[in-house]
């Protein structure tokens, strides 16, 4: 497979922004290296299809829209209440692990993996930077590790994946992409902020 | 540079170590770090600061804060220049520039005053009866003079240079008020665990504390109470932030002030920030303002509130005045006179009420102050400044004023007429204060869920009680988020003692005229000029409600929304209707509490991050080659690609003449694409669509048409069957995002049975239209594993192939009526793929074109776009009437049969050339019978271009009688510019009707 073009390839520049003094508050990067297929299935037959993913994948479906589950590199968000979303690396074969055959009629993959920029912010300030924008309660007790949103963000359509203490994942639709790393760049100048290779 | 004349050797909370120089009206003062300008204006013994909005009257400074009506000053130049900034308001920087308003040639000249002398005549409405003859348009002349003869600061004419942000937060607890209660309610709400907001306005923490005399025990009871604030980490502290607005389900707005208090902001560092916040529950603890009182010419420069004399004489170490007179109908001005005198000041206290406190009276007499019980000041003397007041005996029974009178000289006027509770916040959410009787003030009736109001903004003026108030509702608050709240909380480790109470208090509405003293005005609403006499017109005009009364007199309306001046001119409508206060009412309470800058409620959405903008993945290369763009809902799309020295029109004629004379390539990622899919699609797709759809056989795509279900068109495109239950829908670029909503809304509501999933694709394709007769070369010669020959791929087909190794999906369908495909491809290879064609379209005499083009080439076909599907036309209208399935039933199919929808009168689709080959037509156009250019004629044009194939100008268009009319012309009439055109009907399809091209 010939490599993917990076909707932020013309715009991404990795040094400092904003603030100078002192240690940057966030990190930006690219997560370019990443796929994303969805499996949606039928109100009837969604647990037997989730029984089935749960085995092909060797870990648990999650059980609403709130709290994604990640293990290893593979993280699957509950989109809609009979649908999935399974992110993993680019090299994952997870497209071909989800055929029919393995899942059946009940199921209905689609590849989406080009639809979605994924941008990391990471750092004591990510949260802020992101809360200019995001209409979501980000606090820990809130927000804990693998809680997703989706959301909005300047009125481009979002999902925020938080990943650890103080990094989140924000997956942007590919044509908003060079708009959204705009808008977050920008708003991140006072914060002070590190662009660092894409992951 | 002067030296603080009116500072006070020490004292005051102010930081001496920092001296601070400004400039006000061009002249130089010094100032300390923790001024205000207002402060510092006075220790430098200013007092004029402007002229007043309507009559040009001197004005000063009247209070210590937000409230304040008079002091409006211009601060800073250029783009940073900012008008009508409340000079008590501003903390004082280094070289910081401030100039008067409304005045001319100067501050202490006003020639304008004249309009003063003759300020009798210029009562409420005079501007609206007086110049509205004797033309209609005669306000439009006398405005620009009336506006130029009155008002406020100018606006700034250059871009704003400063950055402005905007951000959201979240908090169990939000205490609005850093002052006693305040504190005490986020202390108790922070120790139980709550995430704890505390707004403050000010820079600092205290609130009414910071006016008192400095070493007290309430500084020791603020330094332990604000050290433990800031040690607890679920506590945020904003000060320098109001709180402007509550919204629906306890949403504030709140305005940060980064770098106001700078000369400009730090770098990278915006000048405010703009906050959504979202709470579970809010503790208002906001306060109270002093009420003026009402009698002539209150407002001279040197009369201020009370609680302002203290405010500048203990916080910033200001003697406002030598010669101080303190007019009061409660206890509190007291605290200012005591302090006052305290320092050494001259103080006399005229007091409304005959019968003082004992206790009063005896703090008074050991502080030296000569008491006036039972009398009133009745009017203010001097010119630029007070120099003096008339003491009357008063009667507060009656409310008449004596005969006997006292003239005390004076350069400060302090008055306190009385205290209103802070409860904007509570009254934009609709609750509505009550008038109590008893102690002369509006407070809270009805509470909203989630609010509790704590400290003085209840009414309480007792410190002791105004704390332990706070510290109660900020445990209730906390609890109703769930928070355990142990009994210690509520402890400060200070008590305070009792204080004068403020029940004992004469409500007055305004004091009369002292006898055969002549006239003077008495202001109600200082800031727009609204006497005590403006309320009496509006009243004997009929402006009986609160509502209207506002309105006709303008008060309370401008920066200050009435502060100061709401309550006292209730009493006054009160007092002249005999009726009470409560049935009066007030105003209604909406945001922003103070001014906003537009610049923060845009905050960054300006220039680049105006709106979001979608690009396709191939919008680089576009712009690398030259692309104009123009906009499609959110979409930038290339519109024409122009060569050197090439006119627009040039530039599409050209792109679409090489489409039709050889092969053109035009990025058409923007379409909409939805993955349909599941065992129920064919069923699905055959109820939305007019047309049938379960027989469209694996290969193929079929265009199709949906209809709204009141059976106007709503969208049309193309979708492709891929496998059994497979299909790939397109729509419009601007229809994706409705058809995909009403879809969803289709299956979620109306078919929940159906087993038919919808995912929107337009991110993960590129999409790529190759068209023009040597289409199929340039394609089949680029794309391996498709058998391109007519009879193995023909029109309407759908393939799988590969351009090297990246995976193309092909349609051969045609937008522009020529030999066509569509390409797509992940959008991740959008740009490979587009640069592949290129490559391998120059032997093929490849063009890229836009969208221009594309309109052009589609309007020679006769293919109907949004300029058609504009909402109110109907299959047949468009001459689709054949796609209308007779078969079955589909959204729209019900209501397309209605009478008005069916009728043969509707205007229908036709082709319209223009009789002169050199005319160029005007969409937009309104259709006529020749020379009958009334009404809304017979029609209307909806789409032009020249076109290439036919070398002349054509348009699409809706005329009533449709095709009837072939061959007939009549007149395009455009008014905006007066031009008439005569246009030939004709069918639309200009080019190819047979079709022949597209299926070679």
């Amino acid at each position: 497979m010939p490599e993917q073009r990076s909707a932020l390839a013309s715009v991404y520049k990795p040094g400092r922004v904003g603030v100078y003094d002192g240690p940057a508050q966030v990190v930006l990067f690219e997560r370019a290296n990443r796929t994303l297929v969805q499996v949606s299935g039928w109100p009837g037959s969604f647990r037997e299809l989730c029984r089935k993913l749960e085995t092909l994948l060797a870990c648990r479906m999650p059980e609403d829209g709130l709290k994604a589950i990640s293990q290893g590199q593979r993280s699957i968000f509950r989109v809609g209440p009979e649908r999935l979303w399974v992110a993993g690396p680019s090299d994952d074969d997870l497209l071909m692990r989800f055929d029919g055959a393995a899942l059946g009629e009940e199921a209905v993959v689609t590849e989406i993996g080009h639809s979605r920029t994924i941008v990391r912010a990471a750092g004591a300030e990510a949260r802020t930077l992101l809360n200019r924008g995001l209409p979501i309660d980000l606090d820990f007790t809130a927000f804990p590790v693998d809680a997703f949103a989706q959301s909005v963000i300047h009125h481009m359509p979002v999902l925020v994946h938080r990943v650890g203490d103080s990094d989140f994942d924000v997956y942007v639709a590919r044509d908003y992409a060079v708009s959204f790393w705009e808008w977050l760049t920008g708003a991140a100048r006072s914060l002070g902020c590190q662009i660092s290779g894409p992951e | 540079m002067s030296a603080q004349p009116c500072r006070l050797a020490r004292g005051g909370r102010i930081d001496r170590s920092r001296a601070l120089s400004f400039e006000f009206d061009g002249r130089s003062y010094a100032g300390f770090a923790g001024d205000t300008l207002a402060s510092a204006l006075l220790a430098n013994g200013v007092h004029l600061i402007g002229r007043s909005f309507k009559y040009h009257r001197p004005r000063g400074i009247y209070t210590a804060g937000l409230e304040e009506p008079n002091a409006l000053v211009s601060l800073r130049r250029g783009g940073r220049h900012e008008p009508n900034v409340a000079a008590t308001t501003v903390e004082l920087f280094d070289g910081l520039e401030a100039r008067s308003q409304n005045s001319w040639p100067a501050l202490d000249f006003d020639l304008m005053r004249v309009i003063d002398r003759v300020s009798r005549v210029f009562a409420s409405g005079f501007y609206y009866k007086t110049f509205m003859g004797p033309t209609r348009g005669a306000w439009m002349f006398y405005e620009k003079f009336i506006r130029r003869a009155t008002g406020f600061g100018t606006p700034p004419l250059e871009r704003d240079p400063d950055r402005y942000e905007k951000g959201h937060a979240f908090c169990d607890v939000l205490v609005v008020g850093g002052g006693a209660s305040g504190l005490a309610a986020a202390l108790a709400a922070g120790r139980s665990g709550a995430r704890v907001v505390l707004v403050e306005d000010g820079a600092d923490l205290g609130g009414s504390l910071l006016s008192r005399p400095t070493g007290g025990d309430t500084d020791a009871w603020l330094r332990t109470v604000v050290g433990e604030l800031r040690r607890l980490p679920n506590v945020r502290l904003m000060t320098r932030t109001t709180v402007f607005g509550a919204y629906d389900n306890l949403v504030f707005g709140l305005l940060e002030r980064v770098g106001d208090h700078l000369p400009v902001p730090a770098p990278e560092q915006p000048r405010q920030r703009y906050w959504v916040l979202r709470a579970r529950q809010v503790v208002l603890a906001t306060g109270m303002l002093e009420r003026p009182i009402v009698f002539g010419n209150n407002d001279l420069p040197g009369v201020m509130l009370a609680s302002a004399g203290r405010s500048y004489v203990n916080r910033f170490a200001v003697i406002p005045g030598r010669k101080i007179v303190v007019f009061t109908n409660n206890d509190t001005a007291y605290a200012a006179a005591l302090d006052l005198a305290a320092s050494g000041i001259e103080v006399a206290v005229v007091d409304l009420r005959s019968a003082v406190s004992a206790e009063l009276q005896h703090d008074a007499r050991h502080a030296g102050i000569a008491l006036h019980p039972g009398c009133a000041v009745a009017r203010a003397n001097g010119g630029m400044h007070v120099r003096s007041v008339e003491v009357c005996t008063f009667d507060s029974a009656q409310a008449t004023i004596g005969d006997a009178k006292l003239r005390l000289p004076c350069d400060l006027l302090l008055v306190s007429g009385g205290w209103t509770p802070t409860l904007q916040l509570l009254g934009q959410r609709g609750a509505k204060p009550v008038y109590d009787e008893k102690r002369a003030m509006f407070v809270a009736a009805e509470i909203p869920r989630g609010y509790r109001v704590t400290g003085s903004a209840t009414g309480e003026p007792g410190l002791r009680l105004r704390v332990a108030s706070g510290l109660k509702q900020g445990s209730t608050a906390a609890q109703a988020c769930g928070f355990a709240v142990s009994p210690d909380a509520e402890s400060v480790g200070a008590t305070f003692h009792d204080e004068r109470i403020m029940t004992d208090i004469t409500p007055v509405a305004a004091i009369p005229d002292p006898p055969d003293a002549g006239y003077r005005k008495k202001f109600v609403d200082f800031q727009h000029d609204v006497g005590f006499d403006d309320i009496a017109l509006a009243l004997r005009e009929g402006y009986e409600s609160i509502e209207h009364l506002k309105r006709y007199t303008t008060l309370g309306m401008a920066l200050d929304q009435g502060k100061t001046s709401s309550v006292n001119a209730l009493a006054i409508a009160a007092r002249m209707l005999g009726r009470p206060i409560n049935e009066l009412g007030t105003t209604t309470f909406r945001p922003p509490y103070r001014p906003i800058a537009i610049g923060a409620l845009a905050g960054p959405e300006t220039g680049l991050h105006f709106k979001p903008i979608r690009r396709s993945p191939m919008h680089e290369l576009h712009a690398r080659n030259g692309a104009v763009f123009t906009t499609a809902g959110f979409w930038l799309r290339p519109w024409y690609y122009p060569k050197p020295g090439e006119s627009p029109r040039d530039a599409y004629i050209r792109e679409a003449d090489a489409v039709r004379k050889a092969v053109g390539m035009v990025d058409v990622s923007s379409l909409g694409k939805i993955d349909v899919q599941g065992p129920d699609a064919a069923e699905f797709l055959n109820r939305v669509y007019t047309n049938g759809f379960d027989t469209l056989v694996i290969g193929k795509a079929r265009y199709g048409v949906m209809l709204r279900p009141d059976g106007i068109v709503a969208d049309d495109g193309t979708t492709s069957r891929l496998s059994e239950n497979h299909y790939f829908m397109t729509t419009t670029t601007v229809g994706a995002g409705k058809v995909m909503t009403f879809l969803e809304y289709l299956l979620q509501t109306a078919w929940p049975e159906l087993r038919v999933q919808l995912t929107s694709v337009t991110s993960q394709w590129a999409a790529i239209a190759v068209a023009g007769p040597r289409g199929r070369d340039l394609v089949a010669a680029l794309v391996r594993d498709v058998d391109f020959e007519n009879a193995a791929f023909p029109f309407m087909g759908v393939r799988h192939g590969h351009v090297g190794a990246i995976p193309v999906r092909l349609l051969r369908v045609s937008f522009s009526g020529e030999m066509a495909y569509e390409l797509y491809t992940p959008a991740g290879f959008g740009e490979a793929l587009w640069q592949a064609l290129s490559d391998a379209g120059q032997p093929f005499g490849l063009v890229v074109y836009g969208v221009e083009a594309l309109g052009a080439l589609r309007i020679e076909k006769g293919h109907v776009a949004g300029a058609e599907i504009e909402g109110r036309t109907t299959l047949a209208d468009m001459g689709l009437a054949r796609m209308a399935s007779k078969k079955k039933e589909y959204i729209g199919s019900a209501l397309s049969r209605r009478e008005g929808l069916i009728d043969g009168n509707r205007q229908q689709l036709v082709g319209l050339e223009a009789a002169s080959s050199a005319v160029a037509l005007r969409a937009g156009a309104i259709l006529c019978e020749p020379g009958r250019h009334q009404g809304h004629g017979i029609g209307f044009v909806s789409s032009v271009t020249y076109s290439p194939a036919l070398g002349r100008h054509i348009a699409m268009g809706f005329v009533a009688g449709g095709m009837s009319r072939e061959g007939t012309v009549i007149d395009a009439v455009f008014p905006l510019r007066g031009e008439v055109t005569a246009v030939r009907v004709r069918s639309p399809h200009f080019v190819d009707p047979e079709g022949v091209r597209l299926n070679a």
